[in-house]
């Protein structure tokens, strides 16, 4: 008798219990699946524009030199809409400085200012150079950082390409004021003045020689911040064909 | 002064009914109304979950159908989305294909312009030369003769020029 007792109560305790452990029912199905719309990418550097085109690219120019009886050819990317960075040695000795775009778009430069601290020149234009520019690193990279260089190497197609920073070093040409940094891509003629960006899409530094080892060299971050904040460091450039 | 003994007779005992005590009545009560309560709550936890269960089943159904049709629906879109990235390399690489093109044609078009400038002068330097060989009385040979090699090297010069900027074309 007592044992039946004992079993029932188990069973009525065992009944109560487990309406505290009982699977509820299912919530409600969502109505849609579709995914909340994400935050616009559509501003940095490695963002892709409707035409296919990073902002790295879209900020990249091609730059021509037409000289008195000479054509050269280079790169540049656009600071602003109408002032674009470049190497003096880019636009020395120029009757008239040509800027294509990557879509094909070419402008006059109005201006040229260039300095003896470093191979910079600041370029202006009357048209606009686009709607991408560049963003400028605060610091300058380090050894092992990985670096992408976008410019338009013997004048031809715009091309990317990659290496990583080997580090501080002498100007090799030994112009430069301060020292400048040795990188890995390789580059050719017609690289010069062509920008190099880190990981985070921001510009590094200026590409401007390279050496027979094939390691190239870019004048720093820094440098370019310092020149753009210090305007008395940079004078306009001459026209050759009127000295 | 003993008294005497009582003697117990078997017609005296009349039976009494049996009554249990009262706290054995209620614990079996109490032991049937457990039970009751415990098959109801056995039924009624049978009825929620045979009603869950099927509410899952149901629910689970949708979602698989939907899982299908949005899996069906992905596929195509990333089908769609490949073929559309695939034009977009293709527009790009025309694009950069383009830019190449003109860029090029702008640097030789400039480079045959100033050739051509160079021309000129050179057609220019030769009647120049023409008209001291007319007048050479006035001239020392020597003069005229230095005057035509400069004239000929200017113009071999240019001329070589020339046939790079076409040669490059």
């Amino acid at each position: 008798m007592k044992a039946r007792a004992l079993a029932s109560l188990a069973v009525a305790s065992m009944v109560l219990a487990g309406c505290g452990i009982l699977p509820a029912s299912p919530q409600p199905a969502p109505s849609t699946y579709l995914p909340e719309p994400s935050p616009s990418e559509g501003d940095t550097p490695g963002a892709l524009s409707p035409d296919g085109f990073t902002a790295a690219q879209r900020m990249t120019v091609r730059v021509r030199n037409i000289g008195c009886g000479f054509l050269s050819t280079g790169s540049g990317f656009a600071l602003d809409a109408h002032t674009l960075v470049t190497n003096r040695h880019v636009v020395e000795n120029a009757a008239t400085v040509e800027v294509s775009t990557y879509d094909g778009r070419i402008i006059q430069a109005k201006a040229a200012s260039t300095t003896t601290v470093a191979d910079i020149a600041i370029v202006s234009t009357e048209q606009s150079l686009g709607a991408a520019f560049a963003v400028r690193a605060a610091a300058d990279p380090v050894r092992g950082d990985v670096i992408t260089v976008v410019g338009y190497p013997n004048g031809g197609r715009l091309t990317t390409a990659s290496g990583v920073v080997l580090g501080a070093s002498a100007d090799p040409l030994g112009g430069a004021v301060g020292p400048v940094l040795a990188s890995s891509v390789s580059i050719a003629p017609g690289s010069s003045g062509s920008p190099a960006f880190n990981e985070k899409g921001e510009v590094v530094g200026v590409i401007y020689a390279k050496n027979f080892s094939n390691q190239s060299f870019l004048v720093p971050i820094s440098t370019l911040n310092t020149l753009l904040t210090e305007k008395s460091l940079l004078v306009p450039a001459t026209d050759s064909c009127t000295t | 002064m003993n008294e005497p003994p009582v003697e117990w007779r078997f017609d005296d005992y009349t039976p009494t009914p049996r009554i249990l005590p009262p706290r054995r009545a209620s614990w079996r009560r109490a032991r049937s109304a457990l039970a009751i309560v415990a098959i109801v709550g056995l039924a009624a936890l049978s009825a929620y979950l045979w009603s869950v269960n099927g509410t899952w089943v149901r629910q689970n159904e949708t979602l698989r159908e939907s899982a299908s049709s949005l899996g069906a629906q992905l596929a195509q879109a990333s089908a769609d989305a490949l073929a559309a990235q695939s034009e977009l390399d293709d527009a790009t690489a025309r694009i950069r294909s383009l830019v190449n093109d003109e860029a090029q044609a702008g640097d030789k078009a400039l480079v045959l312009t100033d050739v051509g400038a160079k021309l000129v002068e050179c057609a220019d330097a030769r009647a120049q030369h023409i008209r001291y060989l007319n007048s050479a009385s006035r001239y020392t040979a020597a003069s005229l003769t230095a005057n035509e090699a400069a004239v000929n090297e200017f113009c071999t010069s240019v001329i070589a020029a020339y046939v790079d900027a076409v040669a490059s074309t």
